[in-house]
């Protein structure tokens, strides 16, 4: 997709409008937040499965040049093509062969971020080749020509509402005095409509959660079985994974799905967790025929022993997002990105180009929820500061801003200054007050202009106050 | 395409301070490598998972029924075709339970049961399908299904409903367990092993659950005692 992430600002304002996006949002605590914590609670091993599983993508970091040499051996010994992509116009141009040589015309698409990453569907749709999206929510945004909005729930912005009349407008097929009110019935439609488009594919196309170097087995997750039909009834499978989804063993593997579904659903385990190792065999009569994985770098390399590796670890389950105070109020399209909330605010600037994607690592609160809730302990507030550090050495804040930092930070490190002037702004503060909200308030606009006056006294007074009550 | 090969690897290299180790400690590096992947660190195993006996058995019928799964013991195989033959009747027609090819199925009076048993890859038409599990795992109440020449992977993906045969004796506590229980079975892997844990399941839409997304609305598994 195209990177449109400098115009966050307009597009997060345009979104806290959105009565529609706002109330699909407000799914996301009932929908994913409870669910995890639940899930979590019920692991106690989890904490101890997160540092082992930290261990080893660390360790297959330091030495995944030689990793990616033992995968790729493997999996050709299984009998799948190899490619190595560098770039996303490589990766595309693979892709793009590999259907012309067995003369496709449709391509069946299990969800995928990496192919979201090289913009497959466009470039296929502009050389002939129709490529559907199979998994639900990915299939519903294909249709209304949206990109997706969460990296796990790709139509998580929408409403059933929404839904319904995007079916009614694009399945002719259909009575159009049929019932779409239900989840149920909506389901149903796409589901006989995806049925004669897996069974008449040409290819199938997936990423990978997990490589998997000790055997040559691609690791795919999924709870609609997508994935799986895309893999089966086409003759020829594409798997496209970045580098460093690689892992070396199937126990190592193990440790981090354990992880994995927690983290994104709140499942015990995906519905489906499949360990792929090449096309079909003799005497089976599914499966591929043709077995392609593509390896694609797009700037994973860069970011080894830099600053940045940690965000190598990312599994792409989602926590982050789905626990973001600002992803949940702005939705994932206004980061005009492929990746979004907390770990796309940090990989989008380091995949496409800090000059992309100014506005990303603003995109915080750096409350931390992010950090917290992500099973591979990526420290995202750390990286996002850093990119924002980035940032003023290369001198992008705007001069008011930074006038006002260093204004800010001038009186910051002079204690007695600094709680002489926040004694003076309460005080002040508390004489503009009406009804519990100030009136006016310079650059309070993004508060709805009703900034709460302050209840009492400093935080600091208040704080020595009541060590003094509780010692 | 052998150029972005090289050019992939010398980036890595490149990065990872390659060029100026001398040739000792890489040699000693990929010894690392190889000798992780021969001899894989077993990382501890959660408690949940560590069960054994009669536990095992009710652990898996837990999970199962959460993943929302449908469970039943019966005491043998022989049972199945009386058990299944309602349930291909009543919900799905009479086009016949596609099945995989397995001893454990192939003796059984299906015709009796008024069932006609086919076997094969799914298509359009399938409804019912009917399973053997090369294993179950406790910890998650999953199945385990195995692509072979007489168990093709559509058989468990089409129908809308699908019957798994389970034999207790193939009952592990974790997906540890039985992947190593498979590869004693098949050296390497099979093309595909897939854990199933309950039916297809999507929640896209307001993010609500419904079953049967693309894979079967519904999942009966039979855990049975003797094999």
């Amino acid at each position: 997709m195209e990177i449109t992430s400098n115009a966050f600002r307009e597009r997060s304002a345009r979104a806290l409008k959105d009565a529609d996006l706002q109330d699909a949002l407000k799914n996301l605590k009932r929908g994913f937040q409870e669910k995890r914590t639940h899930a979590v609670a019920r692991l106690p091993e989890f904490s101890d499965l997160q540092d082992r599983a930290v261990a080893i993508k660390d360790h297959t970091l330091g030495l995944l040049d030689f990793y990616l040499e033992r995968f790729e051996s493997k999996v050709e010994a299984n009998g799948v093509r190899v490619h190595r992509c560098g770039t996303n116009e490589e990766a595309r141009e693979t892709i793009l062969s590999i259907c012309k040589d067995v003369g496709a015309r449709t391509v069946v698409k299990a969800k995928s971020m990496i192919t979201e990453e090289i913009a497959i569907n466009d470039f296929l749709n502009a050389n002939g080749v129709e490529p559907v999206e199979t998994d639900l929510g990915e299939y519903i945004i294909q249709l209304r020509k949206e990109p997706p909005s969460h990296i796990i729930a790709p139509a998580i912005h929408l409403k059933r509402g929404q839904i319904a009349d995007t079916f009614r407008q694009r399945h002719a097929d259909f009575s159009p005095d049929r019932s779409l009110d239900a989840p149920r019935e909506l389901v149903d439609e796409a589901r006989q409509i995806m049925r004669r488009r897996f069974l008449s594919a040409d290819v199938g196309i997936s990423g990978a959660n997990l490589l998997v170097a000790e055997t040559g087995s691609v690791v795919l997750l999924s709870n609609e079985g997508n994935i799986d039909l895309a893999r089966t009834l086409p003759r020829v499978h594409i798997v496209i994974a970045s580098i460093e989804k690689i892992v070396p063993t199937l126990l190592d593997a193990s440790v981090i799905l354990r992880l994995l579904s927690r983290s994104a659903t709140g499942q015990e385990a995906a519905t489906y967790t499949s360990f792929v190792s090449g096309p079909r065999r003799p005497g089976e009569v599914d499966g591929p025929e043709a077995f392609h994985v593509l390896l694609l770098d797009n700037g994973r390399s860069a970011l080894l022993k830099s600053e940045f590796e940690d965000m190598l670890r990312c599994i792409r389950c989602g926590a982050c997002l789905n626990h973001c105070p600002v992803y949940g109020v702005t939705g994932g399209h206004a980061y005009g990105a492929v990746y979004t909330g907390p770990m796309g605010a940090v990989l989008t600037p380091l995949l496409e180009g800090r000059e992309r994607a100014v506005p990303l690592p603003n995109a915080s609160t750096f409350c931390g929820r992010c950090e917290e809730v992500c099973p591979m302990r990526i420290p995202l507030v750390s990286l996002l500061r850093r990119l924002r550090e980035g940032q003023a050495r290369a001198g992008s804040p705007p001069l008011l801003a930074r006038l006002s930092l260093g204004l800010w930070a001038f009186c910051a490190r002079r204690p007695a200054l600094y709680h002489g002037l926040a004694r003076l702004g309460v005080a002040f503060a508390r004489r503009g007050r009406r009804r519990g909200f100030l009136r006016v308030w310079p650059r309070a606009g993004g508060w709805g202009g009703r900034f709460p006056a302050p209840e009492g006294t400093t935080f600091q007074a208040a704080f020595r106050g009541q060590r003094k009550r509780r010692p | 395409m052998t150029e972005a090969r090289a050019a992939i690897l010398g980036r890595l290299r490149e990065r990872l301070g390659r060029p100026a180790a001398p040739p000792e400690r890489l040699r000693a590096m990929r010894a690392e490598v190889d000798g992780r992947l021969a001899d894989p660190p077993v990382h501890p195993l959660p408690a949940r998972g560590r069960v054994a006996g009669e536990a095992t058995v009710a652990l898996f019928l837990r999970m199962a029924a959460e993943a929302k799964a449908e469970t039943a013991r019966i005491a043998s195989a022989a049972e199945l075709p009386e058990q299944v033959a309602p349930l291909v009747r009543e919900n799905r027609g009479n086009e016949g339970l596609l099945a995989t090819a397995d001893p454990l199925l192939d003796g059984l009076p299906w015709e009796e049961a008024g069932i006609a048993l086919r076997h094969g890859r799914a298509d359009e038409g399938t409804r019912a399908s009917i399973a053997v599990a090369a294993a179950g795992i406790a910890e998650t109440g999953s199945l385990l299904l195995v692509a072979t020449p007489e168990s093709p992977m559509s058989v468990h993906l089409l129908a809308d409903l699908h019957v798994v045969l389970l034999p207790v004796s193939r009952l592990f506590g974790t997906m540890e367990e039985a992947l190593a229980a498979l590869r004693r079975e098949v050296p390497g892997l099979p093309s595909a092993a897939m854990f199933v844990t309950g039916p297809s399941r999507t929640a896209d839409i307001e993010q609500q659950m419904q079953l049967g997304a693309h894979g079967p609305k519904q999942l009966r598994i039979y855990v049975s005692e003797g094999e």
